[in-house]
């Protein structure tokens, strides 16, 4: 007992000790309080790619711009960045963890994705080191050499994306209802089988960030059709998504894009660090960004540097989340999986097997549709009916599923 | 073309003149094995970690280092495949299925040897085939789209009838859970989370190291340590380990010449074809070896061919996937996504114009492609001998270490801890089969090939529609498939009748 009362003692002691030598935040000499402490700089995927090597040089050159810190990198990747965001979301908010991921995230938040625990307006925004226009890319020898050719194509556009949620994917798609092309998105062309689907032949093209589409391009490989952003760029002589939208749909829908590219590589803390703390790490962020040897190392490296601070990226990000109801209905349209159907208003022009399928004129063209018994609603007059008695020449709004079938998910008949 | 001759030899008199650049492939080597021997690291890491130090080199030799550092890395990954059941690498699990077999029978030395000496033999070959591709690269890379990378995998899990064993059904039921093990994860078709359980980490899907760790790493040692002893059953003194055995191994590559070189070029030539990656190059090229075997049932439990393979491909596929990363700038493997960055950084722009005017770089990279295999075959050969003698620590001491490595594997390949909760439940999975006797490997087969089967299908259906099936090359797979059930279904009777008769 004895002895276990002088542990005890010992170890109040120590934890006195430490106590007393950890200055409270309140009265903390604040341009001290990173000397000699850990700062981990969280990246949301794995290592290598563009973000790790953004975040490692900017790590490195915070160490640098905060006397006495040690700046690691932690990567803390998986699910589309989710993971590690959510994680540096719920870090502590003593300004010791701080971090980098995906602007696409900004969609994930407006789409309301499952998995996200982070709110993107609360947390404490350091800044952004990129700029990332993109560039749809089309197949050297697709027989598509400008945007001209694109929108007057007859057959429908074979393009490429990562999948179905990533962002490329979603800004194609918003894309091509802004622009009212007539493409189709074939998912699952992770990494690079975007650019050897395009030299196999089987895809036309893709849209991409202009830094990593760049070589592809410059080999000879495919050309630029079209551009979001990148106005100040060697590439402003492409026709911009911006100024061949028609309506307020498309220029909500451009400008939502650009709001993305612009904020490239951003670094963010949890919400609430403390604001002298904060000042802190922004004032470092600047420094570094600033930094003649950040940039030359950012030079040789291939990585653009276009840099953006503390309030000005927090008000980028506010503005980016704050879509009007419409965008968001529009986004939310577009992307879910009732979006991807079309709708036409037309005339019946024939009705077989009992309603199991129709026909009728969309876009120019004849569509056959199948109509089923459990998917398809079927209105008619204003009433759930049967598809039985749907009937040639009614006038009708057809929500369908391109592609395939063309199976209708609604008939909406007059009467 | 005079011109290229002459190329071919001044690079090699250029690296060989340059202390310079052969201390740094020496230099290069060691930490390229080590990158490869500890589990969950892997040359990615390893390039990822060496780029800052290579930031002040001229861009030759910044190029020839790393590119020496990534060449080898499967080269040590195969020791603790061997030596304790856990993967240094993806590509290296395969090696684990004879490989550690052979360890038990006290072969450690032996396998060792003819994993090393087909990571030689392969990477030197990978180097050949890739010198020998340079003119005819494009048709070939471009030749391979979504309907063949379909039918590819296809092929591979008919390899699992093959691979079976004593058992079909046993070995398609182990196959098609590994398959569905395959579709956990963020459907790209769809965007929708499937057997996630609300997990987000499982948006990824299963690891697949950490999947082969379970099912073989896990299982072995709770076995080794029910049993006692060590991993080699057989005594040491009894096993005559030394270096002769690590010789007899190699010499086992020279017997089995054809196998070696049929496996190398098939695992360049899946290198040069981005998308399909390492792991499927070495279990599609240790299907190849059972289902070419006279004797397929020896597989699985210690046939030296079954080390072979997979070292021989996976050593060879660094080789091929050069080559779309230097002439196309479109990386042929993920550790190449690094190295394209790292060439970048030195100043070297990949591309069709560097075949052009820097055909001397070309040469010397694969120059120093094929010493680095040479140089790493000679190095490891002076540790080999006492590398095996691990397999002879008493069990009691091995088991908690070995439950280390594969805890550390696990989370350091998935970057998160639930991995484990995977590795625990697969590891009870694989230790289940293991007791019942039901094959393991084609579990791994499915997982690592049904994402790109299903994804591929997907694909080639949304472009071509079921015509698809009707491409030439489709129709040489198709044919290829249909040939090798027919040969295991004849090789099956002509077993029995002999058996009657």
């Amino acid at each position: 007992m004895k002895r276990l009362g002088r542990l005890w003692a010992v170890v109040l002691l120590v934890i006195t000790a430490a106590a007393a030598s950890l200055p409270s935040s309140k009265t903390l000499a604040d341009a001290e309080f990173f000397d000699g402490k850990t700062i981990t700089y969280i990246v949301a995927t794995k290592p290598g790619g563009g973000y790790d090597t953004y975040a490692r040089l900017i790590a490195k050159f915070l160490e640098k711009h905060l006397p006495g810190a040690r700046v690691i990198v932690k990567n803390v990747p998986g699910a589309g960045h989710i993971i590690g965001t959510n994680q540096l979301y719920q870090a502590k908010p003593d300004g010791l963890t701080i971090g980098s991921f995906n602007t696409g995230l900004i969609y994930a938040q407006l789409l309301k994705r499952e998995g996200i625990r982070f709110d993107l307006r609360q947390m404490s925004w350091i800044g952004k080191a990129g700029s990332d226009p993109r560039v749809l890319v089309a197949g050297a020898e697709s027989g598509i050499a400008n945007f001209q050719d694109l929108r007057g194509a007859e057959e429908p556009v074979l393009l490429s994306s990562s999948g179905i949620g990533t962002a490329s994917h979603n800004e194609m798609t918003l894309l091509a209802h802004a622009l009212d092309l007539n493409v189709k998105i074939i998912p699952g062309y992770g990494g690079n089988e975007g650019e050897m689907g395009i030299m196999r032949g089987e895809i036309v093209g893709m849209l991409g960030s202009y830094s990593s589409l760049r070589p592809f391009v410059e080999n000879g490989f495919g050309t630029m059709i079209l551009r979001v952003g990148g106005d100040a760029d060697t590439i402003a002589s492409i026709p911009a998504a911006r100024d061949l939208v028609h309506d307020s749909d498309g220029r909500a829908i451009a400008a939502l894009i650009e709001s993305q590219i612009e904020l490239g590589r951003l670094t963010a803390g949890p919400p609430d660090i403390p604001p002298d703390r904060l000042e802190l790490l922004r004032g470092a962020y600047e420094k570094a960004l600033a930094d003649p040897d950040l940039r030359r190392q950012a030079t040789r490296l291939g990585i653009p540097i276009v840099p953006l601070y503390g309030e000005a990226v927090a008000a980028k990000v506010e503005t980016a989340l704050n879509q009007s109801p419409a965008t968001l209905e529009l986004l939310a349209s577009v992307m879910n999986a009732d979006a991807a159907t079309r709708s036409v208003k037309a005339d019946l022009l024939g009705v077989a097997a009992k309603g199991k399928r129709i026909s009728f004129r969309a876009r120019g063209e004849t569509v056959d549709s199948k109509v089923s018994g459990s998917r398809t609603r079927v209105i008619i007059a204003g009433q759930v009916d049967d598809r039985a008695n749907l009937k040639e020449g009614m006038t009708c709004t057809i929500e369908f599923l391109p592609g395939g079938d063309n199976e209708a998910r609604l008939i909406d008949c007059g009467d | 073309m005079p011109i290229e001759t002459h190329a071919f030899f001044t690079s090699l008199g250029a690296l060989l003149g340059s202390p310079m650049l052969l201390a740094l492939i020496v230099l290069a080597i060691p930490i390229g094995m080590f990158f490869g021997a500890v589990p969950g690291l892997g040359g990615k890491l390893g390039i990822a970690l060496l780029i800052p130090f290579v930031f002040g080199m001229e861009p030759l030799h910044g190029a020839v280092f790393l590119l020496a550092m990534h060449a080898v890395v499967h080269t040590g990954g195969s020791i603790p495949s061997i030596l304790f059941g856990i993967p240094g690498t993806g590509p290296d699990a395969a090696t684990i299925v004879d490989g550690y077999p052979m360890a038990q029978k006290g072969q450690a030395g032996r396998a060792l040897g003819a994993s090393l000496g087909a990571s030689g033999v392969g990477g030197v070959i990978g180097a050949i085939v890739l010198a020998l591709l340079l003119p005819v690269l494009r048709p070939v890379v471009l030749s391979f789209g979504p309907a063949e990378f379909f039918l590819l995998a296809i092929l591979g899990v008919t390899f699992i009838a093959a691979l079976s064993g004593d058992s079909l059904v046993k070995g398609l039921i182990v196959g098609c859970l590994g398959l569905t093990v395959a579709m956990v994860g963020m459907d790209p078709m769809t965007g929708v989370a499937r057997f996630t359980f609300g997990q987000l980490f499982l948006w990824d899907g299963v690891d697949v190291i950490t999947a082969v760790l379970a099912l073989f790493a896990i299982p072995e040692m709770i076995a080794l340590g029910v049993r006692g002893g060590s991993v080699s059953a057989v005594p040491r003194d009894l096993a005559n380990y030394g270096l002769r055995e690590v010789i007899e191994g190699m010499l086992d590559v020279g017997r089995h010449w054809w196998l070696t070189l049929r496996t190398s070029v098939i695992g360049a030539l899946v290198g040069v074809v981005p998308g399909l990656g390492g792991d499927a190059a070495s279990w599609l090229c240790y299907g190849h070896a059972v289902q070419s075997s006279k004797t397929p049932e020896r597989f699985g439990k210690g046939a030296v061919e079954g080390v072979i393979a997979p070292e021989a491909a996976n050593n060879s596929k660094e080789g091929g996937a050069l080559l779309p990363t230097l002439f196309f700038g479109i990386p042929g493997s993920s550790g190449m996504v690094l190295l394209l960055g790292a060439l970048i950084t030195l100043g070297i722009q990949p591309g069709p114009q560097l075949i052009l005017y820097h055909l001397d770089l070309v040469w010397t990279l694969i120059w120093a492609l094929v010493l680095a295999n040479v140089i790493a075959v000679v190095m490891f050969l002076a540790i080999a001998r006492w590398v095996g003698l691990l397999t002879f620590v008493r069990g009691g001491l091995l088991v908690p270490l070995i439950f280390v490595f594969a805890i550390t594997g696990s989370y350091l390949s998935s970057g998160n801890w639930k991995s484990l909760i995977v590795l625990l439940l697969f590891g009870f999975l694989g230790y289940g089969l293991k007791r019942s006797d039901w094959p393991r490997p084609p579990f791994v087969i499915g997982l690592v090939l049904g994402g790109i089967a299903e994804v591929s299908l997907h694909k080639a259906l949304a472009i071509w529609g079921p015509a698809f099936l009707l491409r030439p090359p489709s129709l040489i797979l198709l044919a290829m498939i249909g040939a090798s059930i027919l040969f295991y279904v004849w090789r099956r009777r002509s077993l029995r009748t002999d058996d009657g008769g």
